[in-house]
């Protein structure tokens, strides 16, 4: 029997453009909490991904029980006794728990018809309820769509229990919880580790990693940092040291402008109840404001909600010195404010229509015949996707072909190209790089760089800490919904903002 | 005092079939102390035999809409097997060889809908579409657009214009097609796997399930149904007639989310969509007593599809929202 329940030696793993996963080994004892830490793309989840059959690593070997095995599907990876809870839970809402438990392994009863089995089903689920301290709030009869996503959460737990799984992996688990929420599942965790399972713990919440953690691993860049032991005199400050620490590239360009002082988009005590509060933002002319958070910070609802394609419970926002009353994004674009979102693929392009079309959706107005205000004139039109394809040079410079045709650089150009035709002068930008390769970061950033410099203000959401230091005047640190940091250009420090989006205040408020 | 509200609503909701039950029950009892004929015998039958062929189709589209997908095509999948049930027992005389060649049609057409879907990855809605055309249009073409008549010796006429006991055999098939219905559909393995598809393709994949597999066979289900409701017809009409499916595929989508089952997939319920086919008809049915306009029946029917698809959405957001 080998001391470990499962062995990851040598993980590797491509995808286009991106190594994922380079060398990475890890491991696990029965009854161990293992906690997996890193930035956002640092790899943790491309890894989970290997043991849950849902990718397949490139180079490596794993071994459960000292055994070695491969898992090429979710089922195999299952039948190894492992049991993952993703962050986006996978359950079918019209099932009840019961049903849910058991997909896939159902029982059944009698010879001739094989007839599903749900008094045994039912019966078998309660008990698994029950060994989770759960019997007196969860029936196994009650259908999925009816729980809160706590509960969700418990199904899906019960799921892996059920299974017998020696590994149960929690992929940020506490994201999407209260905190009374929280400590019930950190006492089931508890039981589980009693048990004898193993546990390997994903989370962003330093806190909860110095609480829980047996031992811990950094991933950086798909590289494995460091493994150590925790204990008293492990800090916070060690896990932030084992997450950052990449060296700046050479590709941002040289900020040659300083911002002007004059303010050209403010928001003023804007809340959302759960979502976001008292967010107070000013944005000067000129200036590249970055905001830093981690997944679930809030950061992509108080962009949206600023441009009105969110609700907002207060707030006041004012462009220009003029106060917008009605927020809509009809009306922010209106007044030069345009938000390019995170979502590309969904809401930023309809890629199943042309690149051309993209460009001219939001910019009819300004191709009409000039008698017949209401008529198409497809030569203006066409002397507008030149002059805009030109600008952003976008390739390849095939206007007529489908917008998902094109790489993920292009599409963020494009995008940048349909808002450039309403002359905007506040940017605001939700991941612009994000699952873009580096040549095309560098286009982007270059390309906002000029912007700036012609006199645009631009706000850039980023999960990625070196390209805001590389290409932001200011950056603004998102916390649970709420501001809590500011960092000017001459302050830029990766493992000071670390610490701050992971709630430690660096400055005094 | 609040949760308990809550718990009343899931609990009727979980439950339309009941609760159309009850609704149905209601119209009658108004119908019967309004009208004189809505009680007699003739008349119930008549109502039971124009909505078998609706429930038995409606019973196939709750697999197809359960596990997640749409088919229009199941009228004229009908209509093709009506005409061809017809032929074969005029060419052959047996019984059996008609009915093989009902269910024959039902399931390659069905089969066609459903792979074509899945492994071509062609949305569900157009697939269907175009079956039904090609189904229609050889429907057409075998008998150049006229009716093929059965004698009165077949099983076939013996189905669908006799009686048994007093009551009309037509409407033996509603209990005997529903209880396999619903039980393949939520006794076995299969049929709670195609669920779990419709539900959450990506939680059933996860959980090893084969997904394509399951959509197919959803169709192929529906495509049989619609093959053997085909050869019941060709007995109603007593003959095969090539556009005998009409609007009968819509109706049975109609009472299929009229009877419960989310188009959004999982949770399908053929004792549910047999209610709504029954109920659908009792409306046309009392229409018809109080003499309005025949061509009423079919806007009053699209006002009932929307105002029980609007309450149920209602109602669920009421139940989330207090939670």
């Amino acid at each position: 029997m080998s001391e470990y329940v499962l062995e990851m030696k040598g993980i590797g793993k491509d995808f286009p453009g991106v190594r994922a996963l380079d060398d990475v080994s890890f491991n696990l004892k029965a009854g161990e909490i293992h906690c997996l830490i890193g930035e956002n793309g640092a790899g943790k989840s491309t890894l989970i991904k290997c043991l849950g059959g849902i990718h397949m690593p490139d180079q490596g070997q794993i071994l459960i029980d000292g055994e070695p095995v491969t898992i090429d599907t979710a089922k195999v990876s299952k039948d190894h006794g492992i049991g993952i809870i993703y962050q986006e839970f996978n359950l079918v809402p019209g099932f009840t728990i019961a049903e849910n438990i058991y997909l896939g392994r159902e029982y059944t009863k009698g010879k001739r018809f094989k007839r599903i089995d749900r008094a045994s089903m039912f019966r078998d689920a309660d008990e698994i309820l029950k060994s989770l301290g759960q019997e007196d709030h969860l029936n196994s009869k009650i259908r999925v769509y009816q729980l809160t996503i706590s509960q969700q959460q418990m199904v899906e737990i019960s799921k892996a229990v059920s299974n017998k799984s020696k590994v149960i992996v929690f992929d940020e688990p506490t994201a999407v919880l209260t905190q009374k929420e929280t400590d019930l599942l950190f006492e089931i965790i508890a039981r589980l580790k009693k048990e004898g399972t193993g546990i390997i713990y994903i989370t962003h919440r330093l806190d909860e990693v110095l609480m829980l953690a047996d031992r811990i691993t950094g991933l950086r860049d798909g590289k494995v940092t460091g493994t150590i032991n925790n204990g008293p005199n492990v800090t916070k400050d060690d896990l932030v040291a084992m997450m950052v620490g990449r060296k700046l590239d050479a590709y941002y360009p040289d900020r040659k402008i300083t911002p002007s002082d004059e303010v050209v988009f403010e928001a003023k005590n804007f809340n959302l109840k759960g979502v976001f509060e008292d967010v107070n933002l000013k944005l000067h002319k000129g200036e590249i404001l970055g905001i830093c958070g981690l997944v679930g910070a809030g950061r992509t609802e108080t962009m949206k909600s600023f441009i009105g394609a969110m609700p907002h419970d207060t707030g006041e926002l004012y462009v220009d010195g003029e106060q917008i009353h009605n927020i809509t994004p009809y009306e922010l674009i209106k007044h030069g404010t345009v938000l390019l979102p995170e979502d590309r693929k969904n809401e930023g392009l309809s890629l199943a229509q042309k690149a051309s079309t993209n460009l001219c959706i939001p910019n009819f107005d300004q191709m009409t015949r000039d008698k017949v205000k209401w008529v198409i004139d497809h030569k203006k039109e066409k002397e507008f996707v030149d002059k805009y394809f030109n600008m952003l040079m976008v390739k390849p410079a095939l206007p007529d072909r489908l917008a998902m045709h094109f790489s993920g650089g292009n599409q963020q150009k494009l995008i940048i190209a349909k808002w450039m035709a309403r002359n905007p002068h506040v940017l605001i930008m939700d991941e612009p790089t994000r699952g873009i390769d580096v040549n095309a970061k560098a286009e982007i950033y270059n390309i906002m760089n000029d912007l700036s410099e012609k006199g645009m203000s631009i706000i850039m959401v980023s999960s990625e800490m070196p390209e805001l230091i590389g290409v932001c005047d200011r950056i603004m640190v998102m916390y649970e919904g709420r501001f809590v940091d500011e960092f000017t250009r001459d302050e830029f420090d990766e493992t000071l903002i670390a610490k701050a989006q992971s709630g430690i205040r660096v400055h005094a408020n | 005092m609040k949760g308990k509200k809550v718990n009343l609503l899931a609990w009727i909701l979980d439950r339309r079939a009941l609760s159309l039950a009850i609704l149905i029950f209601v119209l009658a009892v108004i119908m019967a102390l309004t009208t004189d004929t809505f009680l007699k015998s003739e008349n119930l039958f008549n109502i039971f035999k124009q909505a078998t062929i609706t429930i038995i189709l409606a019973t196939g589209m709750t697999f197809i809409i359960s596990g997640g997908g749409i088919d229009l095509s199941v009228a004229n999948i009908m209509s093709l097997s009506c005409v061809l049930t017809c032929i074969v027992y005029n060419a052959t005389h047996s019984d059996i060889l008609s009915i093989l060649t009902g269910a024959a049609i039902g399931i390659a057409a069905g089969t066609a809908n459903g792979v074509l879907a899945t492994h071509f990855e062609l949305p569900p809605f157009i697939v269907s579409m175009g079956v039904s055309n090609v189904c229609g249009g050889l429907a057409l073409v075998i008998t150049k657009g006229f009716p093929v008549l059965v004698n009165d010796q077949s099983l076939m006429y013996k189905l669908g214009q006799k009686s048994t006991l007093g009551i009309p055999n037509l409407i033996y098939m509603i209990p005997l097609f529903v209880a396999i219905g619903q039980f393949v559909l939520r006794e076995t393995v299969l049929g709670s796997r195609m669920q779990a598809v419709g539900g959450n393709a990506t939680a059933a994949a996860l959980s090893g399930l084969n997904v394509k597999f399951m959509k197919v066979l959803t169709t192929t289900i529906g495509g049989l149904f619609a093959g053997l409701s085909g050869y019941l017809l060709a007995g109603r009409l007593n003959s095969g007639s090539p556009s005998s499916g009409g609007t009968l595929g819509m109706d049975a989508i109609c009472a299929t989310v009229v009877g419960g089952t989310s188009m959004l997939g999982g949770g399908g319920d053929v004792v549910g969509s047999m209610v709504g086919a029954i109920l659908m008809q009792i409306i046309k049915n009392g229409l018809t007593q109080y003499e309005v306009n025949m061509y009423w029946q079919t806007a009053v029917i699209g006002v009932v599809l929307i105002a029980v698809c609007a309450i149920d959405v209602i109602a669920r957001k009421a139940s989330t929202m207090k939670k």
